[in-house]
């Protein structure tokens, strides 16, 4: 009888540790001081941010660990291998009782479900005019941050003065033609042959330009569909890049037959291409690429792909202006919403700033990471600043996503604001190069060198840039804060293309920027930025000024 | 910090007022020594320390009762993080007020005490060329053990090893609390009314 005992325990031991352990998916709140250093220092699997919370996947020991904390983690799904989670928005009761009859549906914030599936494909299960954002597959955890966002910031960067004659040229006869001609192919919807002529129609507007332009093919369930992409090279350093984007699929009720999207989103395609065809005679600064996506309406796949492609080669984004619905309006003074994340604060800020400076629309400035539903989101989860540009948050358009949406209920005095002010968004962060002017120094790089006493640390850093031929010298600008609130501190311009920033505070961020100056005090356009990054602590803890996490050790 | 400062006044009450108890020694001693063993990270931005100080000793029996005052003065040098090249010199001061109860026998002219107390210190950092100043102060723990030889009735010499870490509760980019003492090993002469 005894090695028989001793076979079942042994064997009951390798199955017990063979079996594989289960990953939920989590919702962990937000609240707790110091949350993304703990998140960080126990390499939890986050997945998803939200405005109150963030969605992780993590076995039974990583909840209790966050516990221990007074973290509150709720489980969403006990089991999430193989899983494909769909965040979808309140809807009503009918419409709610459709959908959780398909699949699992569980609240997860105010007006923010989430849906799967234990069988059967949930793309197809999610009724075509619903919105959803499906959540990432790989962690979002090393672009989390702690910000600090303050009350206002000067936007601190000198304006542009071609930018309002740039702006000026947006015409609305223009826009109203991109609109009609996308809504004349009748349907947009992703996964037919309508939409490829679409994206057929707005390359071949980009290639008239003279843009280099192209698609940008990707498959979802077994179908190829394709973004356009079309870019200006930037004149000084054409590594850095903004994005001015939009999706041109479209859907209603009957989406495979009649999705007119004259709203939703042509409007937003129309800007886009009115956008390159006024920066397409302008050498700029920075590379400037315009993006039609596809596949919005299934699950933003399109603008998840690029964005994944584009963390996958390191570019770097300075920002991506998204405009989804900017054409429709009951109130005759509606403002553009203008949607960011925690991290893209400064996006918003600047987009409003502009807004006063050159086309006086008034912008509504919202941070909601919960705001999902449109292209901006994917570039989000890859660490990119994106905001969206949006008529309302809330959108309130009668027509939305039914056959109804066409040209002729959009407000064109709107549209043609909204457009005018992506355009001068763009601008600002593109840079156009003015003649008469000093060549904007490229090549701007910062290097830190950090020296610690025992008790406090400082930072030299050394900033370094390609000469400018006839500068007569240059102006250092810094901000502790991205892209704006910038200030002079070279107190006359220096002579030669290097400058070091010395004994600054090593535990904070630093963004700089310089100008080429010629001898009569015209000054270039401000630089490419770079950060100085913040210092942090030599030993295993969360985020510098933050409660420190224990050093966790474990298997992997 | 009220009942820190009670202790300090309740304990000093002790050794200034005890020789109206009966039977109860005075002496004092002075010497320096050697801060060995600090954190590394605070070594290798001052390197080791040289403490100095004088002690006011009374008790009875066995039992010791010391109150004294240490002073530590360094100069260091930045130390830089990731390759760089210029020189921030910098000074430390520190002064602490130790406080001891010592268990302390006798084998003929040779004597060993043990104890322990706490220390009360205070400390000055400044980077010379830079208008950087961080100051605190912080009650911490010390553990003691002490040797010495009688000379003479009045005059002994002794040696001493004493753990006290003075904690700063700061926290810096290098450690997560700055610990500005180590093992402390010294020597001086001690000298009884």
């Amino acid at each position: 009888m005894k090695p028989l005992r001793l076979l079942i325990i042994l064997c009951l031991a390798i199955f017990l540790f063979s079996v594989p352990r289960p990953v939920a998916l989590v919702k962990i709140s937000k609240g707790t001081p110091g949350l993304v250093g703990i998140l960080k220092a126990h390499q939890i699997d986050v997945i998803q941010e939200l405005k109150t919370c963030f969605l992780a996947r993590a076995e039974r020991d990583e909840m209790a660990s966050l516990r221990t904390y007074g973290i509150s983690v709720s489980v969403l799904d006990r089991d999430s291998r193989g899983n494909e989670y769909f965040l979808v928005p309140s809807l009503s009761p009918a419409r709610l009782s459709a959908v959780s009859a398909a699949g699992n549906l569980k609240p997860v914030e105010p007006n923010l479900y989430l849906f799967w599936t234990d069988q059967g494909d949930p793309l197809a299960l999610l009724p075509a005019d619903v919105e959803r954002k499906p959540l990432p597959r790989s962690s979002i955890l090393p672009f989390l941050k702690t910000y600090t966002r303050p009350e206002s910031v000067p936007l601190g960067l000198k304006l542009n003065d071609m930018i309002p004659a740039i702006i000026n040229q947006v015409s609305r006869a223009n826009l109203r033609a991109y609109v009609q001609g996308l809504q004349d192919f009748q349907t947009r919807y992703s996964t037919t042959a309508n939409c490829e002529a679409a994206g057929q129609f707005i390359l071949g507007f980009f290639q008239s330009l003279g843009l280099e332009a192209g698609f940008q093919p990707f498959t979802i369930g077994g179908i190829s569909t394709r973004n356009v992409v079309a870019e200006i090279q930037g004149e000084t350093d054409p590594e850095d890049i903004v994005i001015i984007c939009g999706h041109y699929d479209s859907t209603s009720g009957e989406a495979e037959v009649s999705a007119p999207g004259a709203d939703d989103n042509a409007s937003g395609v129309a800007a886009v291409m009115e956008a390159a065809r006024i920066l397409a005679g302008y050498p700029l600064d920075f590379t400037v690429r315009f993006i039609a996506f596809s596949a919005e309406e299934q699950g933003l796949y399109g603008s998840h792909y690029h964005s994944a492609v584009a963390r996958e080669g390191l570019e770097r984004i300075i920002g991506v202006v998204n405009l989804d619905m900017i054409s429709y309006t009951e109130d005759p003074s509606e403002d553009l919403d203008v949607i960011v994340n925690d991290a893209s604060w400064w996006l918003a800020e600047r987009a409003g700033l502009v807004a006063d400076a050159y086309t006086g629309l008034a912008v509504r400035k919202i941070v909601d990471a919960s705001f999902v539903y449109s292209d901006h989101s994917p570039f989000w989860d890859e660490g990119y600043p994106a905001l969206c540009g949006i008529e309302d948050a809330n959108p309130n358009n009668p027509y939305y996503h039914t056959t109804g949406d066409t040209v002729d209920t959009l407000n064109f005095d709107f549209f043609e604001d909204a457009a005018r002010t992506a355009l001068a968004a763009l601008s600002d962060l593109a840079q156009p190069v003015r003649v008469g002017y000093p060549r904007t120094p490229a090549g701007l790089e910062a290097e830190s060198a950090t020296y610690a006493s025992a008790f406090t640390a400082i930072k030299n850093v050394n900033l370094t840039w390609q000469a400018v031929s006839d500068a007569a010298g240059y102006n250092v600008y810094r901000s502790t804060y991205p892209h704006l609130g910038h200030v002079k501190i070279s107190s006359s311009p220096v002579s030669t293309a290097q400058f070091t920033d010395r004994a600054l505070e090593a535990g904070t961020s630093y963004y700089y920027a310089v100008t080429a100056v010629w001898p009569g005090g015209l000054e270039s356009n401000f630089s490419r930025q770079v950060e100085s990054p913040a210092e942090t602590a030599r030993y295993e803890q969360p985020e510098s000024g933050q409660e420190a996490a224990p050093v966790i050790w474990r298997w992997r | 910090m009220t009942m820190k400062r009670i202790t300090l006044l309740a304990v000093a009450c002790l050794v200034l007022g005890a020789d109206v108890w009966g039977g109860m020694n005075w002496g004092f001693s002075a010497g320096a020594g050697l801060c060995v063993l600090r954190q590394k990270e605070v070594q290798e931005v001052y390197g080791s320390g040289f403490p100095v100080g004088a002690q006011a000793w009374t008790g009875w029996g066995n039992w010791k009762v010391s109150v004294g005052f240490e002073y530590l003065s360094e100069s260091g040098q930045a130390v830089a993080l990731n390759g760089g090249a210029d020189e921030f010199p910098l000074k430390l001061k520190a002064s602490s007020i130790p406080i001891a109860l010592y268990y302390q026998v006798w084998m003929k002219d040779m004597f060993l005490a043990f104890g322990g107390g706490a220390s009360y210190c205070w400390y000055e950092e400044r980077w010379e060329d830079l208008d950087i100043v961080t100051e605190g102060k912080k009650w911490g723990p010390l553990l003691s053990f002490l040797a010495g030889y009688r000379l003479s009735p009045r005059w002994s010499v002794f040696g001493n090893i004493r753990y006290e870490p003075m904690p700063t509760g700061k926290s810096s980019l290098l450690v997560p609390e700055v610990k500005l003492g180590g093992l402390k090993i010294g020597a001086g002469v001690m000298f009884y009314l």
